[in-house]
């Protein structure tokens, strides 16, 4: 037996009040309580929608959705997390270590000129802080429906992480813990500003395929 | 396969003994997903979206490792529970 399309929109909404933002997570759970609710109509059709919706939701336990919401949360930040890793060694392997390689050289050769040190390091510190916050904004403004926001919000956590990690260890740290002596050692400073970049395309990329990935199956009009 | 149909197969095949509750179902499918142990697919059926998960590569590894390691603990615990008498 089939659920009508007012009894889907139900449970849509009973999901949503449970706090359920994420929309894939909304699907999946809705789902799996109509293919259950239609399961048991079809076995007892003298039972009630509501009936059956209130025992298969108990079978989510005591904590109803709220554990795996949390758990949900949890598991996609660590992927946020991995996926960010797992780009970061490419760029330590062939071919991307030539990029990699060659990056570093850049900056270690522009630095040698004693006039250019500061306005390299802080240009390119500066700059890379600024390309992330803008990320962090474009993330935000690009996704205008709340539950869509919500699927992305891991990557806010790993950009916000990655924003204040530059911000301290590029900015702050080398003037106030070094007193500017290791801006000074151009091979740990070249090496840092290496890393700021990388961390700039990388996380550029990941929120490319994650907007590809939210377009190709939560289409706006979903 | 999906969610939902991950558990009634699992009851199936154990006759109702093994009921995997969707509390569980769902936080465990996740963290495999998350480990790259299964993969996701995602299908329009009726309207909406359903996800389907499958194994990847590295979780048919995994599967296989995780059998045997199950099928020498239950050996060990026959062993235990059925001592040779000397």
């Amino acid at each position: 037996m089939k659920l009508t399309e007012f009894q889907i929109q139900e449970l849509y909404t009973f999901t949503k009040k449970k706090g359920i933002e994420y929309i894939d997570l909304q699907d999946e759970l809705v789902d799996h309580l109509i293919c259950a609710i239609e399961d048991e109509l079809s076995k007892d059709p003298t039972l009630t929608f509501e009936t059956v919706f209130k025992a298969e939701y108990k079978k989510f336990g005591i904590f109803g959705f709220d554990g795996v919401l949390m758990d949900r949360t949890v598991q996609l930040e660590k992927k946020a997390y991995r996926l960010f890793f797992k780009h970061f060694i490419q760029f330590f392997k062939i071919p991307k270590l030539f990029f990699t390689i060659s990056l570093f050289l850049g900056i270690y050769y522009l630095m040698t000129f004693s006039n250019l040190l500061e306005i390299v390091y802080y240009g390119v510190g500066l700059t890379a802080l600024a390309i992330m916050l803008y990320n962090i904004h474009v993330l935000f403004n690009d996704v205008k429906d709340k539950s869509r926001k919500y699927l992305i919000a891991s990557q806010y956590h790993l950009l916000t992480r990655l924003s204040s990690s530059i911000f301290y260890w590029i900015l702050i740290f080398p003037l106030t813990v070094t007193d500017g002596t290791l801006m000074e050692n151009l091979y740990v400073s070249s090496a840092m500003l290496t890393f700021v970049v990388l961390v700039v395309l990388i996380s550029r990329a990941q929120l490319e395929n994650l907007k590809t990935y939210m377009e190709e199956n939560y289409p706006v009009s979903a | 396969m999906y969610g939902y149909e991950i558990c009634k197969y699992v009851s199936t095949l154990s006759d109702g003994d093994i009921a995997i509750t969707e509390g569980a179902l769902y936080p465990a499918l996740h963290k495999l997903e998350t480990d790259g142990l299964l993969s996701v697919e995602i299908e329009k059926i009726q309207n909406r979206n359903r996800k389907y998960y499958s194994l990847t590569k590295l979780g048919g590894v995994e599967v296989v490792s995780r059998i045997e390691a199950l099928e020498q603990f239950l050996s060990s615990l026959n062993k235990v529970l059925n001592p040779k008498l000397i």
